[in-house]
């Protein structure tokens, strides 16, 4: 019983890991039609920014605020030097993206070097959770990214803005005719799925090794998320779930490696029997 | 000196100073022409067939752990031909991984982007697979001291088996290159800028995506294989991201529509790192992460595209396709037309198309009309297999073909020609014609043998004299105007030849002048050679000029049909269109 109530745990905690580093990929490329090969190091970038104010003695909160300032930040720029020019073409801001990881982990790896970093864990300890111990650092986590993905969807759904984005998402022409800036809008899209990566990347840094190459691990799965959840943010948190309690489930019956091919194999599946996958050609 | 000779000149002399230059310049140089002839077969998938591969490296890696496995397998149990076989396992290895990646992305209809994002995740996996699968790859460490090429008790000197490792690239580079000249690689090049088109002419594009990827996938798994021969060592470096990303900038730098830049671009790069080593290697990477962002913003169509544009054009002259003029095909076989029965289609709980009964089974040209909205388009779409039908039937020539794919129904006998002019604008006229006159009878193999002449049909021929295409046949297709475009598009329809003819709006954008051709086009069809053509048209004058029937179409459901005097006269039909009510009352 304890087991399972663990077990159960484990897997509500990864899923909450997958769905917050999901759900910035799923805004750019749900709305976007952007293929953000470099969420990752967005994600890496925020993990760094807490590694850097904890290194001045600053508090985690000021980390996590600081990585978001810091993604929006770099989404913004990204948005108005690379994407905007290339919205023509999915494939060069494909291209483009996949060649901007390239130079920012060089660029990281140039400025911290190859070595992992660590940030302290802000909530040490462990909480009883129906009689079974839990990390209280991953609950806190757990309960932040449902947060945060709620606090999205909502936006979305319920205000002004969200009404716009989706505009410009279904019809980008249309829009404009409307009176709606469709590229301040994208612009706004994009800083933000680049601040959740960032977000996720300070949210996850006192759990892991932070590196350079740290954000390839964790977008392996999150774009997994995103094939499975198609072109709809709300069904991230679902696709997560799923994702999480197949990888967990395997890893702990067999091992590491056969879990990661585990959900491979549950994405693909996933988009073979999904007759409304998002990446489907519209013919 | 032939241009393809000149053009590729720089690689065999590469070759030759991998073999001359001492061990350690001529082994990487050996090793950079390896990798130059991986990226030129990206190049082929993704340049000219338009399928982005980022992770090329998975092919390309698990050839090279194939070749190395066999090879210490083979010397550890005294086998005297490990290398061959482990040259054979790497294209085995390759072309089957090639090919179940593409039977799970490309024939599911995966668009460009979602295959693209298939591939970055397979090579995500891939190199975790081969960094943990310790038994058989070695783990991080990889496999170490593999066997330098050799073929039974002969051992080659090390000068000799660079040879035989340059040699071996240079066969492949030339063997990719010519692929991509030939009929083949430009019939690829038009899947790429139009795969409907392409389907509508009898080529089977699933097929021939499939095809070229799995056939790179060959040729990457093999010089995988050489290439661990050469440096005797794999690691799962060679597997994953950062190589599938190497791939992908050299063959963006070096400009993926030709098999020669990536080439010199690999050569380049990899070189520069090499030089550069310790030190200053990861400002290297940097600056090459910049270029290529800088390409793919600044020159999307490479750098070598940009230089070959500087040179004398008489260096790369066009091809010459000579189009000649077939005999009038025989009549007088009995042909049963087309049959559609109660054929409906719906999208969701919106019904497009509900029980159509349409005869196409004498000589005529049938239009089709109705109000914007009322299905015809959507009716050719679904009789052409382009749109899954929901209900019903259809009969080509007396036999069965409900539910077919477009390219079936072209070889059946089919004729599309579309709304929205529809031809591969990277190619000429001549081009053009030439791959529309081979997509009922060429498969892949045939492309590859075909040489380029092509001998057109006389309704062709009266399309291409009357638009005054015969001495403007080296143009580029995309540079045509709106109405010649749609000429050329019935003339490439007219080319693969058909026995039923479905016209999509042919005389949309036309000249008065334009519109009389095609009248003209199309009555010489009925009478010459009692073709069945149903035409979806909104030009009544035009309508009066060639109809021998009218179908009207409202809400997807049939409203009438008859001659022209007969729907002219129907109440309910002007009602339709002018909006009285029908039976006349105000």
């Amino acid at each position: 019983m304890d087991q399972t109530i663990a077990l159960t745990l484990g897997v509500l905690s990864s899923a909450a890991v997958l769905a917050l580093t999901a759900v910035g990929l799923s805004l750019s490329f749900g709305l976007m039609r952007i293929i953000n090969l470099a969420h990752g190091e967005f994600l890496t970038v925020g993990a760094y920014s807490s590694v850097v104010t904890a290194d001045h003695g600053l508090s985690w909160g000021v980390g996590l605020a600081a990585a978001a300032a810091v993604g929006l930040g770099m989404g913004a720029l990204t948005e108005l030097l690379l994407i905007r020019r290339l919205y023509r073409s999915p494939e060069l801001s494909i291209l483009a993206t996949f060649g901007l990881s390239i130079v920012v982990r060089q660029l990281i790896q140039l400025a911290y070097g190859k070595d992992y970093r660590t940030v302290a864990n802000p909530l040490p300890g462990a909480t009883q959770v129906l009689g079974v111990p839990f990390p209280t650092y991953q609950l806190l986590l757990t309960g932040f990214a449902v947060a945060i993905v709620v606090a999205v969807l909502a936006v979305l759904r319920f205000t002004s803005l969200g009404l716009r984005v989706r505009a410009v998402a279904d019809d980008a022409a249309l829009s404009e005719t409307l009176g709606v800036p469709s590229t301040r809008v994208n612009l706004v899209v994009f800083a933000t799925s680049a601040a959740l990566a960032a977000t996720a990347g300070a949210l996850v840094a006192p759990l892991t090794n932070v590196q350079p190459d740290m954000g390839l691990d964790y977008v392996f799965t999150a774009f997994l998320v995103v094939i499975v959840a198609g072109r709809r943010v709300a069904p991230v948190l679902v696709a997560a779930l799923g994702l999480a309690a197949v990888q967990n489930l395997t890893t702990f019956w067999t091992d590491p490696l056969l879990a990661r091919l585990a959900i491979l194999v549950l994405a693909f599946l996933a988009v073979q029997v999904r007759p409304s996958a998002g990446f489907r050609v519209a013919t | 000196m032939n241009p393809f000779v000149r053009q590729l000149l720089p690689i065999p002399l590469a070759a030759a100073a991998a073999v001359l230059a001492g061990p350690y310049a001529g082994g990487l140089l050996a090793q950079f022409l390896v990798l130059g002839t991986v990226t030129a077969a990206l190049a082929l998938t993704w340049g000219t067939a338009g399928i982005l591969n980022l992770g090329h490296s998975v092919t390309f890696g698990a050839g090279a752990y194939a070749g190395a496995w066999f090879s210490l397998f083979a010397e550890a149990h005294g086998g005297a031909y490990g290398s061959l076989a482990g040259l054979g396992a790497g294209a085995l290895l390759g072309g089957v991984m090639a090919w179940l990646i593409a039977a799970v992305g490309l024939r599911r209809r995966l668009d460009a982007v979602g295959f693209a994002l298939v591939t970055f995740v397979v090579a995500l996996a891939a190199e975790q697979v081969a960094g943990r699968w310790t038994g058989v790859t070695g783990g991080f460490n990889g496999l170490t001291d593999i066997p330098r090429f050799h073929i039974g008790a002969l051992s080659f000197t090390p000068t000799a088996a660079r040879g035989v490792t340059a040699g071996l690239a240079v066969l492949v580079i030339v063997l990719l290159a010519s692929l991509a000249r030939r009929p083949y690689g430009v019939a690829l090049a038009a899947v790429r800028d139009n795969e409907r088109r392409m389907a509508a002419l009898g080529y089977d594009v699933g097929a021939a995506k499939t095809g070229v990827f799995t056939f790179t996938g060959v040729v990457a798994g093999l010089m995988g294989a050489v290439y661990v021969m050469q440096v005797q060592f794999v690691s799962p470096g060679l597997i994953g991201l950062v190589m599938g990303t190497n791939f992908v900038v050299w063959a963006m730098l070096g400009s993926r529509r030709t098999v020669w830049g990536p080439v010199v671009a690999t050569l380049v790069v990899s070189a520069g790192a090499n030089l550069l080593a310790d030190a200053a290697l990861d400002y290297w990477l940097l600056v090459t992460g910049a270029a290529f962002v800088a390409a793919v913003v600044l020159v999307p169509d490479g750098v070598a595209v940009v230089v070959r544009h500087r040179m004398p054009a008489r260096w790369f002259p066009a091809r010459r396709v000579v189009l000649g003029r077939a005999a009038p095909v025989a009549d007088g076989q009995a042909r049963e037309g087309l049959v559609v029965r109660s054929v409906g289609c719906r999208f969701g709980p919106f019904t497009a198309l509900r029980g159509v009964d349409l005869d196409l089974t004498e000589p005529g040209v049938h239009c089709l009309i109705g109000p914007n909205g009322a299905g015809k388009s959507t009716l050719l779409d679904v009789l052409s297999g382009f749109t899954p039908a929901t209900d019903g039937s259809w009969r080509l020539n007396g036999q069965d073909v409900t539910g077919r794919p477009p390219w079936e129904l072209t070889r059946s006998g089919l004729g599309r020609k579309f709304q929205a002019p529809s031809i591969a604008g990277s190619l000429t006229l001549a081009e053009n014609l030439a791959l529309a006159r081979w997509g009922r009878t060429h498969g892949a193999r045939a492309l590859v043998r075909q040489r380029w002449t092509a001998n057109l049909p006389p309704e062709a021929w009266f399309v291409l004299d009357a638009a005054g295409f015969a001495d403007r046949m080296d143009t580029l297709a995309g540079s045509l105007s709106h109405g010649e475009q749609q000429l050329l598009e019935l003339a490439m329809t007219l080319t693969a030849g058909c026995d039923v003819l479905l016209l999509d709006e042919p005389t949309a954008g036309m000249t008065r002048s334009e519109t009389e051709q095609v009248a003209e086009v199309l009555r010489g069809l009925v009478h010459d050679h009692g073709l069945p053509v149903l035409v979806v048209e909104h030009d009544m004058a035009f309508i009066r000029s060639v109809a021998d029937r009218v179908t009207v179409l409202r809400g997807g459901e049939v409203m009438a049909t008859g001659t022209v005097a007969e729907i002219e006269s129907n109440s309910e039909v002007s009602a339709v269109y002018v909006g009285r009510a029908a039976g006349g009352r105000p």
